[in-house]
């Protein structure tokens, strides 16, 4: 019966070089892609294929890594083989979920950043951009914070003239004497007149 | 001299133009087909890297094959 896990082919421990066989058809090259780049700055990862299509995985330890274990290299490069085909798999399931995902994402982001070039003038908010800009919160240009009775008071008797007119009367009624007044005796004229 | 077999299912030969570009000052180059291979001929090397250079040649061929195929 044919092996079906990653076969060691040759372990030199004098040079820190094994060689790994997968079976072909069992890992995607793209898994193998995967569990190589991971690799690569650790040891030096050379793959090739045999006579009969398996992927050959050759790994080298680096010089500034000497006491490399490569036996355990090994394990983890097909380890990460597998991860990357389950990876590869659950991506392809839910492919178009995904892209929805990060679509709605993207959408909402642009939709907040978006804003910024948008610009004030194309919502005719021009009005409201710039012009107050000298004003303090304390500011009441519209009289809203002024007491009813002072603003009404003022305004009312400018605007009433009959108000004016009866101020202006009572003040001359105060200037003539009335009939309890003993401001003086004002006798009529009967004298003849011929 | 230094000959590397690249399989031409695993690598691009586009990769491979892009390594020779990369490291042209470490020595010379030459690319060549041989039926399911590239074959990179390296010649002129430099001592102090003769050792090393292949290795990194080969991590880095394999680099940028994942990454066209990525991008």
């Amino acid at each position: 019966m044919a092996k079906k896990k990653p076969e060691i082919l040759d372990h030199d421990k004098k040079t820190g070089k094994i060689t790994l066989k997968l079976r072909k058809g069992l890992y995607p090259l793209d898994a193998v892609f995967g569990a190589a780049y991971v690799m690569i700055d650790r040891a030096y990862v050379f793959l090739d294929k045999d006579e009969d299509g398996n992927v050959l995985i050759y790994i080298h330890a680096k010089p500034d890594e000497p006491g490399l274990d490569m036996e355990a290299l090994a394990g983890e490069f097909a380890n990460e083989a597998l991860g990357q085909v389950l990876r590869g798999r659950i991506m392809k399931e839910h492919k178009n979920r995904l892209e929805l995902i990060v679509s709605q994402a993207v959408a909402g982001a642009v939709g907040i950043a978006g804003m910024d070039d948008i610009g004030l003038d194309d919502l005719g908010l021009d009005d409201l951009d710039g012009d107050d800009d000298d004003l303090d919160f304390l500011d009441d240009p519209l009289g809203i914070a002024v007491p009813w009775e002072e603003k009404y008071k003022k305004s009312a008797n400018e605007q009433r003239p009959d108000v004016v007119r009866g101020e202006k009367q009572e003040a001359e009624a105060k200037e003539q004497p009335g009939p309890g007044d003993s401001g003086g005796f004002n006798p009529v004229d009967n004298s003849d007149p011929s | 001299m230094t000959n590397l077999r690249f399989h031409r299912k695993i690598y691009r030969m586009g990769s491979l133009q892009e390594v020779m570009d990369s490291f042209g000052e470490f020595g010379t180059f030459k690319l060549e087909k041989d039926g399911d291979y590239f074959v990179l001929e390296i010649s002129d090397m430099d001592e102090e890297f003769e050792e090393i250079l292949p290795h990194e040649i080969a991590n880095y061929a394999l680099a940028q094959t994942i990454e066209n195929l990525r991008s």
